[in-house]
């Protein structure tokens, strides 16, 4: 115990957290932006307080809502506070560090990638917790008209905290991916509203289940009287806080050797998280069966294995492996074998992937499909599940191939990922675009009568879980091929564009531009025994 | 205590590094020289473990910088050639971070703190806010950081780049205190008279290449081994070349105008035969000059002014 102690003492004595707290709270901006932002939510609750009050004064409510009313203005205000000043607060934690040159020296200490961002992650909750102790006053306004207990508003700040922490998380990673403050201030911006409006997209999914509310942001100001609802929330919250945790850690991490592992484990862990946790809706929620349930979630995990992987785990690819396949070259000068190229880990990396893949398959067969497959009131069959699961396979690993493809040619990182989200968002719009474009005109024709919507992953999946009939399934499999067949194609040109680099860096390396004007031989041994004399220079003497 | 061997480094296409070895024993200062953009930087960056090699692997203190980068990282003092203090920290505040970031104890911090700025000579402005120091203060500051582990390697890049005379002087009796401490100390620049002072071992890098590594003087004897004079003649000396034609210990003899430049194989003692031959054939010698061979020279004869 005395142990736990002091391990968690020394987590907390972050020298990290030192110097943020001397450096950023001794700021005159840091106390004007603190002051003016305190007095907006204070305008902001007394507002709705007045209209509250004015309200109950003519018989519109009771005392009880009056007060509930103030306290969700309040949440809701700090809510929105929170994702205002938090992301511009974070932005500067690496890019800052970066921007001012200290990075280097600060990598090169004895701190690990991993207590840097711990130590920006607790100033950034210190910073947080100043700022919701410093609301309490406002809400204690809610106790005047009651409706509103203590539990409540400690829940509710817990809430609110976790949120806060959330978003600096993601906004620290976002931060250690640039130099430059500024563009790292837009990118968190942009990140942190797209994960707002992206909470309501497993509603395109369910039917008739929505799960907007099971989101980063999905119950500020209500839901706090559902238990499985916050349960369900802070589970999100800890997945995605773990996932840009990771992610801010390997962006910290000068080499980009190993790298890959934790994002890979991390992929094996949430898998099983987030099965479990679309189990547990299907369980507990209310639905017309809890097979039928169960059975739209398994499509749902199916679905989600392209979520999640994709930018957990594909989208780092072109990252990984823009450092390493020049690395992997060089071993093939000794030992060529191209199919190793696939995968920057080597053997090792196959391995974890395949892992990966077999757990999360294996999971939701066992968890989801089997036990319930005899008692679905609907007609849906084993063959839906496994032409959903054989399309998300086969979605994964094509993409997974125009990533490598990518990653073998000269462009920078930045334009390599860039144009990963065009393919994938252009197929995710375009088989819509154009069923809309043959649609319209045409009286009584829905999107959907066009199969061509099933090639689009969101088109099969919608299809898929309203038990599809022959000519959907049809389109389908043409979905499918059309992903074999990527991979096929691009597995068959990374082997000959793999073979393409190799060659030309024999050539670059035989031609060297030194050779023209041979330079001093060495004079001296150096360490390790036998001078090395530059390739194709002139004898010693000249 | 540092070996780098057949050391590659690509930026794209672009080769930075090509087969970069040497080695530096403990208690050397080795001055790692060369023009702009040879791949001083790069070659420091790999052992400071902030970059990782393409190919070849590099050891400091018997410990991989790309396998054991935190093993690495203990033993090593890193000073980068452009750096940045945190803004609204002392002097004091600065340092007391990096001791906190070496992992050294709370209780200790404040001494080690204050011994590093003894030695720097901070301690005058130890509460003042590091961001408004001067340019040569702020070296000081960063060197100052760069000793706080009390490191076995410093590791640092173009130290005295950007300073005035008196700070770089001052930076150089710095540095040379800590060799006398038995640091082993790799310092880039290309500003060679002040490593001349400094260094006991050379590296030349030019385009990539390690043109020249080792012991200075053993360098500049494989280059030339002949000691060169300069003779300065007064009055009409003729052609005086020909009164020491085979001439015991003299490999070459030229004479512009009123100097002549003689090489010997040998000690200074032929030269001593050279000026008695020549007053001896009445010719006035005003004054013998031996040419000082410094690190300037090894680098001009040594590269040849490519550009990577």
């Amino acid at each position: 115990m005395k142990r736990i102690a002091i391990k968690i003492a020394k987590l907390l004595a972050s020298p990290i957290l030192t110097k943020e707290l001397r450096a950023t709270f001794r700021k005159w901006l840091f106390f004007w932006i603190f002051t003016s932002t305190l007095g907006l939510a204070t305008i902001v609750i007394l507002i709705t307080a007045f209209a509250a009050y004015a309200s109950g004064a003519h018989g519109g409510l009771s005392a009880d809502r009056i007060g509930m009313g103030i306290f969700a203005g309040l949440t809701g205000t700090l809510s929105v506070l929170m994702i205002i000043l938090i992301p511009g607060f974070c932005a500067a934690f690496i890019s800052g560090e970066r921007a001012a040159q200290s990075y280097d020296m600060l990598i090169t200490s004895s701190l690990k990638p991993w207590e840097i961002v711990w130590g920006k992650t607790l100033t950034a909750g210190a910073y947080i917790a100043t700022f919701l102790l410093a609301t309490l006053p406002l809400a204690a306004m809610g106790f005047l008209y009651g409706g509103v207990t203590p539990g409540q508003i400690l829940l509710a700040y817990l809430h609110l905290l976790a949120t806060g922490m959330l978003i600096a998380v993601i906004s620290i990673c976002v931060s250690g991916m640039f130099s430059s403050v500024v563009a790292s201030v837009i990118v968190n911006y942009i990140v942190v509203i797209g994960i707002l409006i992206a909470q309501s997209l497993p509603a395109l999914w369910t039917a008739g289940y929505s799960l907007i509310r099971y989101g980063p942001f999905g119950m500020s100001g209500g839901g706090l009287d559902e238990p499985l609802l916050v349960i369900i929330n802070w589970l999100i919250y800890a997945i995605l806080l773990i996932a840009f945790y990771i992610g801010a850690v390997n962006k910290v991490k000068p080499f980009a050797a190993n790298r890959s592992t934790a994002v890979r484990v991390y992929s094996m862990c949430v898998t099983a998280v987030f099965l479990m946790l679309i189990m547990g809706i299907g369980l507990f929620s209310p639905g017309p069966t809890t097979a039928d349930m169960v059975y739209t979630l398994t499509l749902v995990a199916v679905g989600g294995t392209a979520g999640l992987f994709i930018p957990f785990y594909i989208m780092l690819f072109p990252i990984e492996q823009n450092r390493q396949s020049v690395r992997i070259l060089h071993a093939m000068y000794n030992k060529p074998r191209p199919l190793r190229l696939f995968y920057p880990g080597g053997r090792t990396g196959v391995q974890f992937t395949i892992a990966a893949v077999a757990v999360w398959y294996g999971l939701i067969l066992a968890l989801g499909v089997f036990p319930s497959m005899d008692s679905l009131s609907h007609d849906a069959h084993m063959a839906t599940v496994l032409a959903a699961m054989a399309y998300a396979a086969a979605f994964l690993v094509s993409y997974a191939l125009i990533g490598f493809l990518l990653s073998t040619t000269s462009l920078p990182q930045w334009s390599s990922r860039t144009i990963l989200f065009a393919i994938l968002l252009s197929n995710m719009i375009l088989p819509w675009f154009v069923a809309l474009m043959t649609s319209i005109g045409e009286t009584g024709r829905s999107v959907q009568d066009s199969g061509v919507v099933y090639i689009s992953p969101v088109g099969a999946m919608g299809a898929l879980n309203r038990s599809p009939d022959s000519k959907e399934f049809g389109w389908i499999a043409v979905s499918i091929i059309f992903h074999v067949a990527i991979v096929v194609v691009l597995g068959a040109i990374a082997i000959a564009r793999a073979a393409v680099i190799r060659d030309r860096h024999m050539k670059a390396m035989a031609a060297m531009p030194l050779n023209d004007q041979p330079p001093v031989p060495l004079l001296v041994p150096v360490a390790g025994g036998e001078p090395r004399i530059p390739p194709n220079a002139p004898p010693a003497g000249i | 205590m540092i070996q780098v061997r057949n050391l590659w480094m690509y930026f794209g296409r672009f080769a930075a590094l090509r087969d970069v070895s040497f080695h530096v024993k403990q208690g050397d200062v080795f001055g790692f020289i060369g023009p702009n953009g040879a791949g001083k930087t790069t070659t420091i960056r790999i052992l400071a473990t902030l970059l990782e090699p393409t190919q070849g692997r590099a050891f400091v203190a018997g410990k991989c910088v790309v396998n054991h980068p935190e093993a690495v990282r203990s033993v090593i003092g890193y000073m980068p050639d452009y750096f940045g203090v945190y803004r609204g920290l002392t002097v004091r505040e600065y340092l007391d971070f990096f001791a906190g970031a070496y992992k050294i104890e709370r209780a200790k911090r404040p001494k080690v703190v204050q011994n590093v700025m003894e030695l720097t000579d901070l301690v005058q402005i130890a509460d003042k806010d590091a961001a408004t120091l001067s340019k040569g203060m702020k070296q000081r500051l960063c060197l100052a950081k760069t000793l706080i582990n009390d490191p076995k390697v410093l590791i640092l890049d173009e130290p005295a780049a950007g300073l005035d005379p008196r700070a770089r002087i001052e930076l150089r009796d710095l540095i040379k205190e800590l060799a006398r401490m038995g640091k082993t100390i790799l310092i880039s620049s290309h500003i060679l008279t002040e490593l001349s002072d400094m260094c006991n071992t050379v590296g030349i890098i030019e385009q990539g290449q390690m043109l020249v590594s080792g012991d200075i003087k053993s360098i500049m004897a494989s280059i030339n081994p002949y000691i060169k004079f300069n003779i300065k003649l007064g009055g009409q000396p003729g052609n005086v070349t020909a009164h020491l034609a085979g001439m015991a210990g003299i490999v070459r003899a030229e004479q512009t105008d009123n100097t002549l430049v003689v090489e010997v194989d040998g000690d200074e003692s032929v030269v001593g035969v050279v000026v008695q031959t020549l007053v001896g054939r009445g010719v006035m010698v005003l004054g013998v000059e031996r040419e000082q061979r410094n690190l300037e020279h090894l680098f001009m004869h040594i590269t040849q002014g490519r550009l990577a």
